[in-house]
């Protein structure tokens, strides 16, 4: 299956969701059917294969199909627990199916060329992928897309529109970045004002679309505020594959000509980044409410996505790849978990969990694993791409607060089990609630059912809440898995992205381009043509020089096969 | 003057002009018939013009997205309370705005695209600052969000030339997305409120269906 035929998947199922998003437990169902019917087709994604759109290619990778993948299996345990636990709105399909969608696509076109169209330049692959991001986003922005009517809170709806707004200016913001340096023969501009001018307006894309630092306000109020599963899609998955997109551009358009940056536009954005950590894990550590440390949590992330975009090199890029996957599922396992909890013991203060680990062990189980799939071990990718992030972002003062910043974050998962496993004070503490089927509504089911369907209605009921609490467990292991390498997902991200046609030469710097590197995996094939001096005819080739050794420790562009 | 220069007086007029239009009037509707007329005509800036099969899906979306405001607004309020400083003098820059972006233009270097795109969406971009930033009102603060994406499509158009086809085609989805959301926001502000600007809610949701 193309990655093509996987978007169109996608999307009829949304729009099947949306027409039976009735809010009874059949849309919610009907949700599920389709998320499952999309991880088939993810699952059948062929690596390799390129389908041309409108002079772009769609390219499936093994990167491209394990993001797919786990974000099929991380929306199906969402829209389990919707299903499942009281206080869902059963109809989650529409805003998890246009995520995907969005994924499939956006990811997919950041090589830009296809065999027959060498000539498309770099930079249009991250700026469409940005856009494909960004469109995601906004018709996902209304609070209450996929719920079952009815009004969202004032506040809620107030600041989604909010939201909206600061989706469209980073998008334009992107866009305007990305062109920045181009002109209509390719890449034009080397001078050091303009190019660190354009990594400052695309980092501000991020900053933005990310939460970091100074947007971080009003994402925290969103997720705090609104209902999590809808808002784990819009601001985790769906800014990822934003950030992806921008990192694409800095490995493959601006990585040539990263040199030419003042150092003082890369130091801006670490420090950006830096502070953005600092402020988020601070802030969600000592929240007191689970909403509200998730929220910060997510904050804190956009540090990290501005460090994959102010590091350059082809190991910054896999490292980019890695982290922003692993993050995103970890965070879609902290929000499992956090339903799971407030389904569980009825409240989300902190303040009155005083011991919820002691009555809830596989909770407290799976909030573990959640923080080591955040964080990773020594030697799993996530631990690792953290590690070269950090070890990129340059040197210094800068580098050693962002080392400590980035470590600080342990302390919002360590409070909470220390919390969980201290001795209950109250009542409330030691309450833990499981939902009970009563017999009234034992009565009622046997009225409305055969007797079959009566008992499994009455179990399921019953079961519910461990439903809950297994499908949190169950996304925790996911998200630890992939960030421990199962399936791959390092190995993919160094081979990623650059799905551009072979070209035949290793990429080598024009000659009309002073001072742009040979680094074969962080430049594309495309990368002679789109630098060809000003005023030179569109189309034309300039002379290229012979065939270049590639740099020892450099990898080659991946060939695909044509056709 | 020739096609191409006519076309382009035409698509900085219109659009400048519709924005303009957007930013001083108080009935939702004709502020939606300008934002309509701004999203046909913003692509005639482009320098050279898109290709046909983008530019027919450009249209189709920018009718699109005018014509889902418009039930929006059919189906709620027409009212707005005045801009700021009154649409007047949010016009009035937005009009320095094109003279700024013109000559600024000359500055971005040799190659670029159209100094007629990039002139319109600086014009654009500032417009949206009041939409954005001090729009009290579910309507205004959707046009804001698209007023900035066309905006960003015209200074990449003027700085690297005609966008690609799909780049095209992924910032009509955009718009059309945009659109969507606007109406969504507009449907349920004036469900809770009774108008389209944007407070607590009057009625208890409890009692909306």
């Amino acid at each position: 299956m193309t990655i093509g035929a996987f978007v169109l998947v996608a999307l009829a199922g949304a729009c099947v969701a949306y027409l039976v998003r009735a809010g009874t437990s059949v849309g919610g169902i009907v949700g599920i059917g389709a998320l499952a019917i999309a991880l088939v087709a993810a699952l059948a994604i062929v690596p390799g294969s390129v389908q041309p759109v409108g002079g772009i290619g769609m390219a499936a990778t093994a990167y491209l199909r394990i993001v797919v993948v786990t974000a099929c299996l991380a929306f199906l345990v969402l829209a389990v627990q919707d299903v499942a636990g009281d206080g869902g709105t059963k109809a989650m399909g529409t805003t998890y199916l246009v995520t995907l969608a969005a994924l499939g696509a956006g990811i997919s076109v950041l090589g830009a060329g296809t065999p027959d169209t060498p000539d498309v330049p770099a930079a249009v692959g991250p700026a469409l992928g940005v856009v494909l991001a960004g469109a995601a986003a906004l018709i996902l922005a209304p609070p209450g897309l996929s719920g079952r009517g009815g009004l969202p809170d004032a506040t809620v709806l107030r600041t989604a529109s909010r939201q909206l707004r600061l989706i469209g200016l980073a998008t334009a913001l992107a866009v305007v970045g990305m062109a920045w340096l181009a002109g209509r023969a390719g890449i034009i501009v080397t001078e050091p004002v303009a190019v660190g001018s354009a990594l400052l307006l695309v980092a501000a894309a991020v900053a933005a679309r990310m939460g970091a630092l100074p947007f971080h306000g009003l994402t925290a109020r969103l997720v705090s505020a609104g209902p999590l599963p809808p808002i784990v899609a819009v601001t985790a998955w769906l800014p990822a594959a934003f950030a992806l997109a921008a990192a694409a551009w800095s490995s493959t358009t601006f990585g040539p000509f990263g040199e030419q940056a003042p150092s003082e536009a890369r130091a801006l954005i670490v420090l950006l980044a830096v502070l953005t950590l600092a402020v988020g894990t601070t802030a969600a550590s000592l929240a007191d409410g689970i909403p509200r440390a998730v929220a910060y949590a997510i904050v804190a992330d956009g540090g990290f996505a501005l460090l994959a975009l102010a590091t350059v090199g082809p190991d910054a890029a896999a490292a980019a790849r890695t982290w922003l996957v692993c993050n995103a599922l970890a965070k879609t396992a902290l929000v499992a978990w956090a339903i799971a909890m407030d389904g569980s013991t009825g409240t989300t203060r902190l303040a009155d969990l005083r011991g919820w680990a002691r009555r809830a062990p596989v909770l407290g189980g799976a909030l573990a694993v959640v923080a080591a799939a955040t964080y990773g071990l020594p030697g799993w990718p996530a631990f690792d791409s953290r590690a070269v992030l950090i070890r990129d972002s340059g040197g210094g003062l800068l580098q050693s607060l962002a080392l400590v910043a980035a470590w600080v974050g342990v302390a919002i998962y360590a409070r909470i089990l220390v919390l969980g496993l201290l001795p209950a004070e109250s009542a409330a503490g030691a309450r833990l609630r499981l939902p009970v089927l009563a017999q009234a509504d034992e009565a009622t089911a046997r009225r409305r059912f055969s007797a079959t369907g009566a008992r499994a209605r009455a179990a399921w009921r019953v079961n519910a809440g461990s439903v809950v609490v297994g499908a949190a467990m169950f996304a925790s292991l996911l998200a630890a898995g992939i960030s421990a390498g199962v399936g791959g997902l390092g190995a993919a991200a160094r081979d990623a992205v650059l799905f551009r046609p072979d070209a035949g030469a290793s990429p080598s710097p024009s000659p009309g381009v002073p001072g742009a590197s040979a680094s074969p995996a962080a430049s594309p094939a495309r990368a002679p043509a789109a630098s060809r001096p000003p005023g030179s005819p569109r189309g034309s080739t300039p002379p290229s020089p012979a065939r270049a050794p590639v740099s020892p420790g450099v990898e080659p562009v991946a060939r695909l096969p044509t056709g | 003057m020739d096609v191409a220069t006519a076309g382009d007086v035409a698509g900085v007029v219109v659009t400048v002009g519709a924005a303009v239009a957007v930013l001083r009037t108080t009935d939702a509707r004709p502020l939606v018939l300008a934002t309509g007329l701004l999203l046909l005509f913003a692509p005639l800036t482009f320098a050279p013009r898109p290709p046909a099969l983008p530019f027919a899906f450009w249209l189709v979306a920018s009718l699109l997205a005018t014509y889902l405001l418009l039930i929006a607004v059919r189906d709620t309020s027409r009212a707005l309370a005045p801009m700021p400083l009154g649409g007047t003098g949010e016009g009035l820059y937005v009009l320095l705005a094109v003279g700024i972006g013109f000559g600024a233009f000359p500055a971005a270097g040799p190659e670029r695209g159209a100094a007629a795109a990039f002139a319109t969406g600086i014009a654009l971009a500032l417009a949206a600052l009041p939409l954005c930033a001090f729009a009290n009102d579910a309507l205004r603060a959707g046009l804001g969000a698209m007023f900035l994406l066309v905006a960003g499509g015209l200074v990449a158009a003027g700085l690297a030339g005609t966008p690609a086809d799909m780049i095209i085609v992924g910032l009509a989805l955009a718009i059309v997305a945009t659109a969507a959301a606007t109406r969504t926001f507009v449907v349920l502000t004036h469900r809770g409120r009774g108008e389209l600007a944007f407070g607590a809610w009057r009625i208890d949701p409890r009692e909306v269906p």
